[in-house]
């Protein structure tokens, strides 16, 4: 009884993890088209996925996320700054035109702003994910405008 | 003494709560004292519940111990808020670097009336209470043995079969470094034994910390660690008149995170030992059995857990978790009555309604099985709603 229980559960997650894994190969083929976001997307995505199951976690003490939450922070500031240095020269690897090259600079500094935003305002965890939703969106805009180049 | 203590702690906890604004006001700039909690309502439904006086600790959350292997309960309705948290923390620049304070309180502290009867008050228990500075943390928090990170995200308060999520007074240096983590703690001692007539006790005379160590390594698709555990189980000559015996022994725990595709991931935690009875679900096995002359002999454990929680949408998420722990009891000391195996699985629905809130159902089944071959199940569903402030 507890063995066809147990089997079913992982079949569901198998099925599931499957589903995602197929998902993923699909959006990984999209974005073979995106020319912008491989030079530092990975560890930025990375990060902004750390930070985001960080506010959903239970089990840390309040101290504890506050800690891990600024590592992540100071990590994203980081890797957003860099990405700001690869957006003002990106003309010069990348076929963009100017007005493109603008709208990739001032998403890249809106970008790093609200890095900088989320530092300031690391002791109150709860007001975090309002700015951490408007990174998402700025990273997704940014993926859509620059997708079809 | 222990309630007093509980009480002065309450009296502080007020305080600090009623004067917090106050010192934020004087020293913003110096001393950051924050407040929050979250408040979480539970309707649980039983399909055996446990019973006994009125409400059963264990009808609230999941006690291996409690899964009846004779199948008299019957069904039944509960809800409570005892796993609603409050907690404060300080923090003080202190000679160019940072002392931190923390404390947490739940609404789980039970009591027993004077016949030795437990039933579940609302008092509050402290959970956490500690400082942090220059690398060393001192006081009451979970276990260094624990990598919290592969904690599943669920509606039981206790968390699958298989978790080490114990905690107690410590003194820990972590350092970090640019592959992870160290860790290195000194715990509070406690042995617990299983009687040659099945029943568990222990004796609080343990004289010898426990000892922790754990590397944790993080990468870019998440993160390990690696603990282990050296402790001495003494007997104390308590159980048995005058006939002291104690043990060395030890114990391993991998557990980690890995992320997957989009939001989801993988966590799991794999331990094995002589000496982590009680660091499993509670002490869901005594770390040792002794047998009418005095003698002891540790029992061997291997416990874990695999979960996967999967992203539905940007608010909509499961976690699937499948948990156990296995006992390598000595039958020649103790009865065949003793348990020898537990599993529990659960699934869940999550859904953030808000950025503070999020709403979960939870179906939860338990296993049990007695070193005889006689075996009981579980079966409950939870619904959880859960605001932080």
């Amino acid at each position: 009884m507890y063995v066809n229980k147990l089997l079913i559960v992982l079949l569901l997650a198998f099925t599931s993890m499957t589903m995602s894994l197929a998902e993923d190969s699909l959006s990984k083929a999209d974005q073979n088209k995106t020319i912008l976001t491989p030079v530092h997307s990975d560890k930025v995505k990375s990060v902004m996925r750390r930070l985001k199951l960080l506010f959903y976690e239970r089990e840390y003490t309040d101290l504890e996320q506050q800690d891990l939450t600024e590592k992540q922070i100071e990590l994203l500031v980081e890797e957003t700054k860099a990405l700001v240095g690869t957006a003002a020269h990106s003309s010069s690897f990348l076929n963009l035109k100017d007005e493109d090259q603008l709208t990739f600079n001032a998403m890249a500094n809106q970008l790093h702003n609200l890095t900088q935003e989320l530092k300031s305002k690391l002791h109150h965890q709860a007001d975090l994910i309002p700015t951490y939703i408007k990174m998402q969106d700025t990273c997704n805009t940014c993926h859509r405008i620059f997708r079809d180049h | 003494m222990r309630i007093k203590f509980v009480y002065s702690v309450n009296i502080v906890f007020i305080l600090v709560f009623t004067f917090s604004p106050l010192v934020k006001a004087d020293h913003d700039s110096i001393v950051n004292i924050a407040m929050g909690g979250r408040l979480k309502i539970d309707t649980i439904y039983n399909y055996d519940s446990v019973g006994g006086i009125r409400t059963s600790k264990a009808d609230l959350a999941f006690t291996p111990g409690s899964i009846p292997i004779l199948n008299n309960g019957k069904n039944e309705l509960n809800a409570n808020l005892r796993e609603s948290r409050l907690w404060a923390t300080l923090n003080l620049p202190l000679a160019e670097k940072k002392l931190s304070t923390y404390i947490e309180f739940d609404f789980f502290n039970s009591r027993r009336d004077s016949s030795g009867r437990s039933h579940v008050g609302n008092d509050a228990r402290m959970r956490h209470l500690y400082l942090s500075f220059n690398n060393f943390t001192i006081g009451k928090t979970y276990t260094t043995l624990v990598n919290l990170s592969s904690y599943p995200e669920i509606n039981d308060a206790n968390g699958p079969l298989g978790v080490l999520n114990i905690r107690q007074e410590l003194i820990r240096y972590n350092k970090n470094l640019s592959w992870g983590e160290i860790f290195l703690a000194v715990e509070k001692p406690e042995s617990t034994f299983t009687s040659a007539t099945g029943n568990s006790f222990q004796v609080n005379d343990d004289q010898i910390p426990e000892f922790i160590g754990k590397v944790q390594f993080s990468k870019l698709w998440g993160n390990w660690s690696l603990a282990t555990m050296l402790r001495e189980i003494n007997a104390d000559g308590k159980m048995i008149n005058s006939q002291s015996d104690k043990k060395w022994g030890g114990a391993i725990s991998a557990a980690g995170r890995i992320l997957l595709p989009k939001q989801d991931n993988l966590r799991f935690t794999l331990s094995y030992g002589n000496a982590l009875a009680r660091y499993v679900s509670f002490n869901a096995f005594d770390d040792a059995t002794i047998d009418n002359t005095g003698s002891i002999n540790l029992t061997e454990i291997i416990s874990g857990y695999l979960a996967y929680q999967h992203w539905w949408t940007r608010t909509f998420r499961s976690s699937f978790v499948v948990g156990a722990a296995y006992a390598n009891q000595d039958t020649s000391k103790v009865p065949t009555t003793v348990d020898k195996l537990f599993a529990s699985t659960h699934v869940n629905l999550i859904w953030n309604p808000g950025l503070k809130s999020s709403v979960g159902l939870e179906w939860l089944h338990g296993y049990r099985q007695l070193e005889n071959g006689n075996n009981g199940q579980l079966n409950r569903l939870q619904l959880s709603a859960i605001y932080k402030f």
